[in-house]
C-alpha cells in the first residue's frame, strides 16, 4: 500500500487545493474575530478558538479521507432511505426537547448529552442523497421525470416544513438547491416555475400575516423583522449601529488590500463577526482582493462541480455531486450577499470558513462525497478494475 | 448521451448565474468602499465615542480585624426611552397595560402613573424615570420579567443605570471618620468619589479604575459590553477596632445626653503604634438628636483652646530647662492673682484658695494662678524661649494626616500683633491658642510612649481580596520630645492626677491611670468668652493605661455641657467607662487563656472565587468544585468541603456563618435594609431563613 499524500488524498485535485485554501483562511480570521468571545468565554485565552478550529478542520479532512479512500460511492444509494428517516427523527426530536426543556434556547440543535449538533446539517445531506436517487432512477421518460418531481416534492416538502418552525432561512436554502437541482435533472420547467410562484407566495403570505400570528411563532417574528429591516432600514438604527452596519464599515475599513492579518478592529463590535459576518471581516483584513479571492474560490468549488458532473458515468453520482455543491454554494453566497448587504441578516455561515463544531463535519462528509466520486470517475476513465467490497446491483441510469 | 450532455448544460448555466452574482457581490463591496463613504465615516468615528464607562466596585473600608465599616452595593434606576421606535409603534395599544403592571410592582397609583406616562410620551422623553428609588438586583430582574417589558413591547426602551451605593453597615459608628463621598464627573445620586475621612485619604486605592464598554446590538437588543473590564479598588483596612469604636460612642453618646452637650469627640489610641482605634465624634443634628455631624476630632472646627490639658505641656517646658522640680514651692494664695492688668482665677477661688503648694500639688489640683506663677517667673522677658520650646513639640503645626478639613493649630509667638501684656500667662494654661483633640492625644500619646511621639495612623494597610497589596508603617514625628528626666517626672505628674488630684474619681483596683483634666472657657462662635451673660465650658480629660505599662492613650473632649462643666465629672466618666470596657476586653489577663488555637481555621460561606483566592494564599485544601457562585464550607476535622450555596428569590437568604462583607452584599441584594452588630461571622439573623421578604424590611445581624 503507498501512503503517500498523493494516493491518500484521491479525487480532484483542484477541489483539494482549494479546501487547503479555504482552512488556512478560516483559521486566520477565526484567530481575529474571536478576540472578544476569547475574552468572554474562555477566560481571555485568544488560542482556545484558533485551536478548537484546526482540530475540527483537522478531523474533517480526516473525514474526507475516509470517505474517498474507503466508502464507494454506490454505498450512498442503499443509506439515503435510512438516512432520511434518521433526519426527519432528529429534527423532530429537536423540537420535542426544545419544547420540554424551557432553558434550551433554540430547536435548532438536537442535545444528546454526549454531543449536540443541528439535525438541518444532517438534513442537507441525507435530503441531496435521497433526492439525487429519485431523481436518478427515473430519468427514461417524461412520465418517470413528473413521478420524480412528486416525490421530491413530497420528500423535501416534509423535511424542509420541520426545518422551517426554527430556521426558515435554513429551510428556504435547501428547498432552493433541491429546486435547483431538479432543473439540473431535467425537470420540465413548468412544474419548477409553478413551485416557484407557490413558495413564493407562501412567504408572501407568511410575511404579511405575521403581525397576526400568536407569539409561539417565533422565527416568524424575527423573519419579518429581518425583511423589514432590510427593505426599510433598521428601526433601532436610531440608537446606534447595527451589525449590518458594521459589516458594512469593516468593508469600507478593509479598501483594496486590507489591514493585514489580525488588524480587524470592526470585529471587535460585532456579535456573530467569526460566523455570519465574517465575510466582512476577511474584507476589512485583506481588503477587496481578499474578498474576491474568497469568491473566486467558491467559485472554482462550483466549476469543478460542473467538470464532476461532466465526466460521471452515472446519474446519481452527477445528482448527488450536483446537490452537495450547489447547498455549499449557495450558503456561502447568502453568507457574502448578507455580509455586502445585498441579502437580509440570517445567520449562514460561510462553509469551511466560519468558526464551527460538529457541522464542520457534517460539510467535511459533503465534501468526501464529492471527492468520493470525482475519484471514482477518475478510476473509470484509468480503466482500473475496482475493488468491489460488496457487488452491489445498480438502481441509476447509466450516461 | 443526450441526458449527460442536458444535465451539463443545465448545471453550466446555474455556473454563470452564480458567477454573475459573484460580481454582483464583488460590485457591491466596490460600491459600498467607494460610494456614500461619508456614512461609514461617520460611524467609525462615533465608534471611538460610543463607549461607556463601567464602574469599578469601589473597595471596602474595614475595622481592624477585616469586619465591613463601608462598602458598595449595586441599585438600579429604572428609566425609559419613549421615543423608541418599538414603543411608539404599540403606544395606543399596550400602555394601560404597562401601567397597570408597573403600579402593581411598586405599589403605586396606576392612575398618576399613567398620566405622567402619556405626559412624557407625549414630549418624546427618552429618559423617562419609571420609579423615583432606585431597585436592588433582584427587584430589576423581576421587573425585567414582566410581560410589557418584553423587548417588541416596553422593553426595547429600557435603560437601567446601575450605580453603587455607599453603605455602612454599622451605621453611625465613626461615620465621619470613615468619610463621604462626593459626586465627581460621573457621580449620579451617591457619588462615588471619595471626598472627606478615610474615604477621601484612601481614594487612589478605593476607587479602582473604571471599565470600558461598547454599546452594540446583539440580535435585536442594546447591550454593553465590556472591551476593558473594570479593576475593582482595593479595600482599605483601617485602625479602628468595633468594639472599641462601639464603647467609645456609647460612652460618649450617654454623657452627651446627661449634659445636652453642643460636640463632643473621643479617641482612643494605641500608644506604641499610633494606631487610632476609636474617635467617636457626636454633634446636634438639625432635629436636636446627636449623631456624627461633624469630625470634631480633627477637623478645624474642633480645634479650641485645650485648656487646663496644656498645662502639662507648660510643666514640661520648665522642667526641661531645669527652671522647676515638682518639689518646688510657689504660693497660689487664695486662688486669685492680678497679672498685667487681668485677674487669674483657680476654678475654686470661692473656696478661698490653697496658699502655699508643691508644683506636683499646683498639676494635680490644677492650679491656673498656680502655673501662670511658674511660667511668668521663668519666662517673663524671654517669652520667646517658652513658645519656641512649645513650637519644638511640633504643636503649631497640623499633623499632616491627609484629611480633607483637618484643623490647623494656632500658638501666637510673642512678636505677633495679637500677643498682649498677660498672654504668657493665659498661653499657660492653655488659653489663647487652638489645638485639635487629636493633636492632645498626639502629645500625651508622646509621653506615654517614652517621649517618642507618634502619627496617629488611620490606616493599616491595603488589600486586595484579602492579599496584602500596602502595609503602613507608623510614622515617628519626634523621637524624643524630652530628656529621660523630664518625662519620668510628667508621667508621675499625670499619675498624682488620679490618685490625689482633679482626677481622683478616675482611681480603679485594677489598673492605675495617668492623665489630666481640664475646664475652659470657651468662646461661642466669635461672639466672645460669654453670651447674654451665660458662660460656655469645655471640658476635657486627655490620659493613658495602664499607668505603669501603657498601652492606650484616650482623649475625651466635651463642649457645652449644660448643668456641671467641670473636666472631671463630665469628660472623666466618659473615659473611666472607655477605660475599664478596654481593660475588661482586651487587657484582662483571665481573658487572654480562653482563646485556643484550631487545627483548621473556620472557613465562612461566601463567594466562590475569593474563598479559593484565599484558600490557595493558605495552602489550605479545600475542595471547590461546585458550580456556584457562592460555597457554604463544611467544616470536617481535616479536610473541608465546599457545598453550593442556593439562594432563593424573595426570600430571607441564610447567612449564619458567613462574613459579614458577604452577608451585607447578599441581603442588600435581596432587598433587606441590614443593621449590623459585632465583628467576625454571622452568629444570629433576625428574619428567618426563608422566610417571605417584605418591601424595605430590616434585617439585624448579630457578628461574633
Amino acid at each position: 500500500m503507498d501512503f503517500s499524500i498523493g494516493k491518500i488524498l484521491k479525487g480532484d485535485r483542484i477541489l483539494w487545493v482549494v479546501l487547503v485554501f479555504l482552512s488556512l483562511i478560516s483559521l486566520l480570521i477565526v484567530y481575529s474575530a474571536t478576540g472578544r468571545l476569547a475574552y468572554r468565554e474562555a477566560g481571555g485565552n485568544t488560542g482556545y478558538y484558533l485551536i478548537r478550529q484546526l482540530v475540527f478542520l483537522l478531523l474533517g479532512f480526516g473525514v474526507m479521507t475516509f470517505l474517498v479512500n474507503v466508502i464507494p460511492v454506490k454505498f450512498y444509494t442503499y443509506i439515503a432511505p435510512l438516512l432520511l428517516m434518521i433526519t426527519i427523527g432528529a429534527l423532530l426530536a429537536a423540537i420535542v426537547q426544545y419544547k420540554l426543556t424551557p432553558s434550551k434556547p433554540t430547536p435548532r440543535s438536537l442535545d444528546l448529552g454526549f454531543l449536540s449538533f443541528q439535525p438541518a446539517e444532517l438534513a442537507k445531506i441525507s435530503l441531496v442523497m435521497f433526492v439525487a436517487k429519485v431523481l436518478a432512477k427515473r430519468q427514461k421518460t417524461k412520465e418517470d421525470l413528473k413521478k420524480a418531481f412528486l416525490w421530491v416534492m413530497g420528500v423535501s416538502g416534509v423535511v424542509c416544513g420541520i426545518i422551517f418552525y426554527g430556521d426558515i432561512s435554513t429551510s428556504a436554502l435547501i428547498f432552493a438547491s433541491i429546486m435547483v437541482l431538479m432543473l439540473i435533472a431535467r425537470i420540465p420547467l413548468k412544474f419548477l416555475f409553478l413551485t416557484f410562484a407557490t413558495g413564493v407566495l407562501l412567504l408572501l403570505l407568511v410575511y404579511s400575516t405575521a403581525d397576526y400570528l400568536p407569539e409561539w411563532a417565533g422565527r416568524v417574528h424575527t423573519f419579518k423583522e429581518r425583511i423589514d429591516d432590510f427593505v426599510s432600514g433598521d428601526d433601532d438604527a436610531e440608537l446606534g449601529t447595527t451589525q449590518a452596519d458594521y459589516a458594512k464599515l469593516a468593508i469600507y475599513e478593509g479598501g483594496t488590500f486590507g489591514k493585514g492579518p489580525g488588524r480587524s478592529e470592526v470585529s471587535n463590535y460585532m456579535e456573530a463577526a467569526y460566523n455570519d459576518f465574517i465575510y466582512a471581516i476577511i474584507i476589512e483584513e485583506y481588503g477587496i482582493v481578499g474578498g474576491f479571492f474568497v469568491a473566486l474560490l467558491y467559485l472554482i468549488l462550483l466549476y469543478r462541480g460542473v467538470v464532476i458532473v461532466r465526466r460521471s458515468k452515472r446519474t446519481y453520482p452527477a445528482f448527488l455531486t450536483a446537490g452537495l455543491v450547489l447547498l455549499l454554494v449557495f450558503q456561502a453566497v447568502i453568507n457574502m450577499a448578507v455580509s455586502v448587504g445585498a441579502a437580509p441578516v440570517t445567520g449562514q455561515p460561510l462553509p469551511w470558513v466560519s468558526m464551527g463544531g460538529t457541522s464542520m463535519l457534517f460539510t467535511a462528509v459533503s465534501f468526501g462525497a464529492i471527492l468520493s466520486v470525482s475519484y471514482h470517475n477518475q478510476r473509470k476513465n484509468q480503466v482500473v478494475e475496482p475493488p468491489v467490497v460488496v457487488d452491489m446491483p445498480d438502481e441509476d441510469e447509466e450516461l | 448521451m443526450e441526458i449527460r450532455k442536458e444535465i451539463t448544460a443545465r448545471f453550466g448555466f446555474i455556473y454563470f448565474a452564480a458567477a454573475i452574482f459573484g460580481i454582483v457581490i464583488v460590485t457591491k463591496i466596490f460600491m459600498i468602499q467607494n460610494m456614500d463613504t461619508e456614512k461609514w465615516k461617520g460611524i467609525a468615528k462615533d465608534l471611538k465615542n460610543n463607549t461607556t464607562e463601567i464602574e469599578a466596585k469601589r473597595g471596602n473600608i474595614c475595622a481592624d480585624d477585616g469586619s465591613i465599616l463601608a462598602t458598595s452595593v449595586p441599585k438600579y434606576e429604572l428609566r425609559l426611552d419613549l421615543a423608541a421606535p418599538r414603543i411608539k409603534r404599540v403606544y395606543d395599544e399596550k400602555a394601560d397595560a404597562f401601567a397597570l403592571e408597573v403600579a402593581e410592582f411598586f405599589g403605586i397609583s396606576k392612575y398618576q402613573f399613567k398620566l405622567k406616562l402619556d405626559k412624557d410620551f407625549k414630549k418624546g422623553n427618552r429618559w423617562f424615570l419609571i420609579y423615583p428609588e432606585e431597585v436592588n438586583y433582584n427587584q430589576l430582574q423581576r421587573f425585567k420579567r414582566l410581560s410589557t417589558m418584553n423587548r417588541g413591547i416596553f422593553g426595547s426602551g429600557l435603560i437601567v443605570v446601575t450605580e453603587n451605593e455607599r453603605v455602612m453597615p454599622h451605621s453611625e459608628l465613626a461615620s465621619r471618620t470613615i468619610g463621604t463621598l462626593n459626586k465627581g464627573a460621573f457621580g449620579g445620586i451617591h457619588g462615588n468619589v471619595g471626598y472627606s475621612g478615610i474615604e477621601g485619604l484612601m481614594e487612589g486605592y478605593l476607587s479602582g479604575e473604571n471599565g470600558k464598554a461598547v454599546k452594540r446590538n446583539y440580535s435585536g437588543r442594546w447591550i454593553n459590553v465590556p472591551i476593558i473590564e473594570p479593576n475593582d479598588g482595593s479595600d482599605v483596612v483601617t485602625t479602628l477596632n468595633v468594639n472599641l469604636q462601639d464603647f467609645a460612642n456609647d460612652a460618649l453618646f450617654r454623657q452627651m445626653e446627661t449634659s445636652q452637650a453642643e460636640w463632643g469627640t473621643a479617641i482612643v489610641m494605641e500608644v506604641k503604634t499610633g494606631e487610632v482605634k476609636a474617635i467617636a465624634n457626636l454633634g446636634r443634628r438639625k432635629d436636636g438628636a446627636y449623631a456624627e455631624t461633624y469630625n470634631f476630632a480633627l477637623g478645624h472646627a474642633g480645634c479650641s483652646e485645650p485648656g487646663s490639658t496644656f498645662k502639662l505641656m507648660s510643666m514640661m517646658v520648665a522642667m526641661e530647662q531645669g527652671y522647676v522640680d515638682t518639689a518646688d514651692v510657689f504660693d497660689t494664695g487664695n486662688g486669685a492673682w492680678d497679672y498685667r492688668g487681668q485677674t487669674i482665677y483657680d476654678s475654686d477661688y470661692h473656696h478661698g484658695g490653697h496658699g502655699k503648694l508643691t508644683m506636683k500639688e499646683i498639676f494635680e489640683l490644677s492650679s491656673n494662678v498656680g502655673v501662670a506663677k511658674i511660667i511668668t517667673k521663668y519666662y517673663e522677658g524671654h517669652e520667646e524661649d517658652y513658645i519656641d520650646r512649645i513650637y519644638n513639640f511640633g504643636l503649631n503645626k497640623p499633623l499632616g494626616l491627609g484629611f480633607a478639613g483637618e484643623g490647623v493649630p494656632y500658638i501666637k509667638y510673642p512678636d505677633d500683633k495679637v500677643w498682649w501684656g498677660p498672654s504668657l500667662a493665659w498661653i499657660s494654661y492653655g488659653y489663647e491658642i487652638k489645638l485639635t483633640p487629636l493633636q492632645t492625644a498626639t502629645f500625651y500619646n508622646a509621653v506615654a510612649n517614652d517621649g517618642r511621639m507618634v502619627k496617629p495612623k488611620f490606616v493599616k494597610e491595603v488589600r486586595r481580596n484579602g492579599i496584602l497589596e500596602k502595609e503602613f508603617k507608623t510614622e515617628v514625628i519626634n523621637p524624643s520630645i524630652c530628656s529621660k528626666q523630664t518625662l519620668k517626672k510628667a508621667q508621675a505628674l499625670l499619675e498624682g492626677v488620679c490618685v490625689d488630684g482633679t482626677g481622683k474619681s478616675l482611681n480603679n483596683p485594677y489598673f492605675a491611670i495617668a492623665g489630666k483634666t481640664g475646664t475652659a472657657q470657651v468662646a461661642y462662635d466669635n461672639e466672645g468668652y460669654s453670651k447674654g451673660g451665660r458662660k460656655n465650658y469645655q471640658a476635657s480629660f486627655a490620659g493613658y493605661f495602664p499607668a505603669d505599662d501603657p498601652q492606650y492613650t484616650c482623649v475625651v473632649v466635651i463642649v457645652g455641657p449644660k448643668g456641671t462643666y467641670y473636666g472631671s465629672s463630665v469628660a472623666g466618666p466618659v473615659f473611666k467607662e472607655i477605660v475599664s470596657k478596654v481593660y475588661a476586653s482586651f487587657m484582662d489577663p483571665r481573658e487572654k487563656e480562653m482563646n485556643q488555637v484550631a487545627a483548621l481555621p473556620i472557613v465562612k460561606a461566601g463567594f466562590k472565587d475569593e474563598i479559593e483566592i484565599t484558600a490557595n494564599e493558605l495552602d489550605l485544601p479545600i475542595e471547590a468544585k461546585v458550580d456556584s457562585k457562592l460555597i457554604k464550607i463544611n467544616q470536617g476535622a481535616e479536610e473541608l468541603s465546599a457545598e453550593a450555596l442556593a439562594v432563593a428569590e424573595g426570600l430571607v437568604p441564610d447567612v449564619c456563618g458567613m462574613g459579614g462583607s458577604d452577608a451585607l452584599y447578599l441581603l442588600e441584594n435581596a432587598g433587606l435594609k441590614v443593621k449590623m452588630k459585632g465583628i467576625g461571622r454571622v452568629k444570629k439573623q433576625s428574619l428567618k431563613a426563608g422566610n417571605k421578604i417584605r418591601k424595605g424590611q430590616t434585617i439585624y445581624i448579630d457578628l461574633g
